[in-house]
């Protein structure tokens, strides 16, 4: 029983990582018919490297991703803060509408927020692209933001005050620093989340500016091309660096649950 | 100490601007089709012609303004049932995908929360993993493998090559020198399986990893078999996290136009790309918006009636912060 | 000893957005160096009141006179006033000597003199030492004294302690209210302690003020308030108490349980409708057939329970239960006569609070 366990594990991690695998190998292959196996080569990463058009869509995506991850968390604390703060009813109303677009699907978000800037008439391109995200991003981050507000000991901002401390230093000393790890976590989900995204952007970008999965889209329509398997295991060495790194803790105290996978909610 | 009330402002404002009105267009938009302007053609005297608008104004030039009308047209066009079958093809899909997303996924969650499991949290971390690259490039990665002249093929060209009795096996079932695995519905059911797998498996797992152990022992206590402590613990309090689960597999399944795209080549299109094409080609913009709020309907429709199983926040008491 | 009077709280009024009243006028004096406890069950306005002086909610109506200026309107971060909160409100992300030395560092005190300032409130609390030590790694009691060091580095005039002893266990408890009652005498600051412990009230204060329903019901001290319960509320919320409907027959005549005792209450007129007390260590048990207890209610022992000290028996008489506490112990059923004497009879108008607003408190507090 017990083998057949990890047995069942061992095969959907093997249908989740073949095709990575794969991609990792191929990435390394030199033959123009891309199946066949012709030897070693870093012939893609060199072309890759000097693609303008990925390298401008990898710095989109990055200043973009940052951007709308540094900006929805302020709005998104703030925003977790006022709804925590207010009377039941009036607060079940306004989560409803800040949950909206995470119940509806990005096509609609996408055209929703692709209206909106027609009707206002702005340009579309990086700022519209930028308002986009951030304006996905922002409920993710309400959303990890709420349960640390919730756990809150209910009288530390007046503790704070009766100390002596006006209410913003009191939020700046006391509250913030207690709900830090879900603001943390509110921004690395907005990051993953604008990194991720493709089908809002689609709708929302234009004037020539592109990020990573739209050039991706663009170029995967016209066929394979064996530098977007390069580029796919530079992404993916970062990614697995990067979370390895975050959670090297957890997996050694072999901690049930702690720590940030706990936090990681996948974007889609 | 009175609440801090200005804080609300802000952040209401930009609900307001980035998620109420938007959507208010949608349905505007949705509801409305431009229509060229009425007018009537007016012979002059010296032989020309003049137009009046309906205004009464007369130009001399032909009017070419479009105006906005509210009309239910696109509704009716939406009815026909081209869409019909689209809007039901995209649901079929989208219901296989969110099943075998559950049925591979549930066992994982159960599997990983196991007492006896180690290190569940690098499992964890391990499944999470992929879905952190970027969501292009994971279907992408499916295609290389499974396109005609791709990994895939190349590799069962070589055995056919290698084996002769292989070949002739596959000749006989009148499988040719080329398999084609892309471009059909499986395909793109097998691209949203990839893709949305992780999403059925992390809050399952969430809520399985939160049961009390001791109503586990404590059914064991009583006599209870692993089989039926599952089925009257495990389950039952493991639904939340179907329930989250399922929608997040459901919505974007049901949604997505690029893996359809992608995987399906074009050849399986879905509500989605019918959208994205009255954005792009098409360009019927209220089309388009009309097939949102269809979408929009559906998907608020399913998440109502899986939330209807669900129970509500406990009430709160009021708590102040700034 | 002559006492300045240092908060006058007048007749303070707070109705709660939901148009809940949760105090209805009250008036209080609290002098220098006093221990005053509020004292009353949930819901009947005592923390409401607290955070009032604390400056946590505005009064709807009434004055708050802190040395004669009028404080409703100013800030809790104006008022050297300090609370110790029901959970402490420790700040969790700072540790001991951080949380104590909150106050004086938001006043960008001299680093120096408040590190010794903070080992000397530590030690004062008894937790010299802890400086360093997380407020996750500390027990409930610990908590307490930090929390409690937190609030008197800041030398506050008045300390208000919103039911701090509530989380501890019995043993605890006890340990604490000495405490707390020691450094009120050291610091020579004065204290207003909310809480719903009547022993706890009786114990540490110089004054009991009960409430209930947003009233104030009656202030003195706790001899008073233990012996002189001026409604039958009082009584049965101090200590146990057998209370009775009867009738004053006349000045210093009462009827209740079917009998006329001599009293020594007057001034309640002929006939008036009244309320009587009896204190379970009040009520002597005799025999039956005693003849000095002739005309005497009679009883049946219906239960009998040792507690240590006493037995404690419950005797029915009538269509009443009397709770019954002595050193002397009757088996069940037996028959018994009980005696009162005059001066333990307590007489006392019918209580005025109404139906309808109790019920409206009790369900506040659930």
């Amino acid at each position: 029983m017990k083998k057949l366990r990890k047995l069942y594990i061992g095969l959907i991690m093997a249908f989740l990582y073949a095709p990575i695998v794969l991609l990792i190998l191929y990435s390394f292959n030199d033959s123009k018919s891309r199946a066949n196996w012709g030897g070693f080569t870093l012939r893609w990463y060199q072309e890759l490297l000097s693609d303008s058009a990925i390298l401008s869509a990898l710095s989109t995506t990055l200043s973009i991703g940052l951007l709308a991850a540094a900006l929805s968390t302020v709005l998104g604390t703030v925003g977790a803060i006022a709804l925590f703060q207010m009377r039941r009813a009036p607060r079940q109303a306004l989560l409803s509408v800040v949950n909206l677009p995470m119940l509806n699907s990005e096509v609609v978000t996408g055209v929703s927020l692709m209206l909106l800037f027609a009707m206002a008439h702005v340009q579309l391109g990086y700022l519209t692209l930028l308002l986009a995200h951030i304006s996905f991003c922002v409920p993710y981050v309400v959303l990890s933001v709420l349960p640390r507000l919730r756990q809150l000991d209910p009288n530390l901002a007046e503790a704070a005050q009766d100390l002596g401390a006006t209410p913003l230093q009191g939020f700046f000393k006391v509250i913030l620093p207690d709900i830090m790890p879900g603001v943390f976590s509110g921004f690395v989900m907005a990051l993953t989340m604008s990194i991720d995204d493709f089908v809002v952007s689609f709708f929302t970008t234009g004037s020539g500016v592109s990020n990573l999965s739209i050039t991706i889209y663009t170029m995967a329509k016209r066929g394979i091309s064996p530098k977007i398997n390069a580029l796919s295991t530079i992404i993916f060495g970062c990614v697995f660096i990067l979370l390895i790194g975050l959670n090297l803790r957890d997996f050694k105290k072999d901690g049930r649950s702690k720590g940030k996978i706990d936090n990681v909610r996948i974007p889609y | 100490m009175k609440r801090n009330k200005a804080l609300i402002v802000p952040f209401a404002l930009w609900a307001v601007i980035f998620i109420v009105i938007p959507l208010c267009l949608i349905v505007w938009y949705g509801v409305t089709v431009e229509e060229p302007v009425a007018y009537t053609e007016i012979a002059l005297e010296d032989g020309q012609t003049a137009y009046q608008l309906e205004d009464g104004t007369v130009v001399s030039e032909k009017p070419w303004q479009k105006q906005t009308v509210v009309s239910l047209e696109n509704f009716k066009r939406m009815l026909e049932p081209t869409y019909l079958k689209l809007l039901l093809r995209s649901l079929k899909i989208a219901v296989i995908t969110t099943a075998i997303c559950l049925l591979l996924g549930y066992p994982v969650a159960l599997i990983l929360s196991g007492r006896d499991f180690k290190r569940p949290a690098l499992w964890l971390m391990l499944i999470i993993l992929p879905m952190w690259m970027n969501f292009l490039l994971r279907t992408y990665s499916w295609m290389s493998i499974l396109e005609n002249s791709g990994i895939l093929n190349s590799w069962i060209s070589a055995l056919r090559e290698a084996v002769p009795a292989f070949d002739a096996w596959l000749e006989s079932m009148g499988v040719g020198k080329r398999i084609i695995f892309l471009y059909n519905e499986n395909a793109v059911i097998l691209g949203m399986v990839y893709n949305y797998l992780s999403f059925m498996i992390m809050p399952i797992y969430t809520v399985i990893e939160k049961i009390d152990r001791s109503l586990l022992e404590a059914a064991a206590d009583l006599g209870a078999s692993p089989a039926r402590s599952f089925l009257r613990v495990t389950l039952p309090y493991s639904l939340p996290g179907v329930l989250e689960g399922v929608t997040m597999v459901f919505v974007p399944a049901v949604t997505t136009f690029v893996i359809s795209q992608l995987m399906g080549g074009g050849k399986v299109p879905l509500i989605g790309d019918i959208i994205q094409n009255q954005f792009g080609k098409s360009s019927d913009w209220h089309f388009g918006a009309t097939l949102s709020l269809l979408v929009m309907v559906v998907v608020l429709a399913f998440m109502g009636a899986l939330r209807s199983m669900d129970k509500d926040e406990p009430d709160r008491k009021e708590v102040r912060i700034l | 000893m002559q006492h300045n009077t240092i908060l006058s709280i007048r007749d303070l009024r707070v109705v709660f957005e939901d148009g809940f009243e949760a105090l209805g006028g009250v008036s209080l004096d609290i002098r220098e160096n006093e221990f005053v406890t509020l004292l009353g069950p949930s819901g009947c306005g005592k923390t409401t009141l607290l955070r009032c002086i604390g400056g946590f909610e505005r009064p709807t109506a009434g004055e708050i006179l802190y040395k004669g200026q009028n404080i409703v309107s100013l800030p809790p971060y104006k008022r050297n006033i300090n609370t110790v909160f029901q959970r402490y409100a420790l700040f969790p992300h700072l540790n001991v000597a951080q949380n104590v030395s909150f106050g004086p560092d938001l006043r960008r005190e001299d680093k120096k003199k408040t590190a010794d300032e903070v080992a000397r409130m530590l030690a004062l609390v008894g937790l010299a030492g802890f400086e360093r030590r997380k407020i996750t790694s500390l027990s409930g009691g610990q908590q307490q004294r930090v929390a409690i060091a937190r609030a008197l580095i800041n030398r506050p005039d008045v300390l208000l302690l919103d039911e701090p002893l509530g989380a501890l266990d019995l043993k605890l408890r006890r340990e604490m209210q000495l405490e707390l009652k020691r450094i009120q005498r050291e610091s020579g600051i004065t204290f207003i302690f909310v809480t719903h412990d009547q022993e706890e009230a009786l114990t540490m204060s110089d004054r009991v003020a009960v409430m209930r329903a947003g009233q104030i019901l009656q202030l003195g001290t706790p001899e008073d308030i233990y012996n002189e319960p001026q409604s039958a509320y009082v009584a049965d919320f101090i200590g146990d108490s057998n209370i009775f409907a009867g009738t004053m027959v006349r000045d210093r005549l009462v009827r209740f349980l079917g009998c006329t005792f001599p009293c020594v209450d007057e001034g309640f007129g002929t006939q008036a409708d009244v309320d009587v007390v009896l204190r379970p260590e009040d009520v002597k048990l005799k025999p039956a057939d005693d003849p000095a207890a002739a005309g005497m209610p009679e009883g049946v022992v219906e239960s009998l329970l040792f507690k240590g000290v006493h037995y404690e028996m419950k005797v029915l008489s009538g269509e009443s239960v009397l709770l019954v506490h002595s050193t002397h112990a009757r088996p069940v059923g037996t028959r018994v006569r009980l005696s009162v004497a005059p001066e333990d009879i307590q007489v006392m108008r019918k209580s005025d609070c109404s139906p309808d607003v109790l019920q409206k408190h009790a369900q506040r507090a659930v």
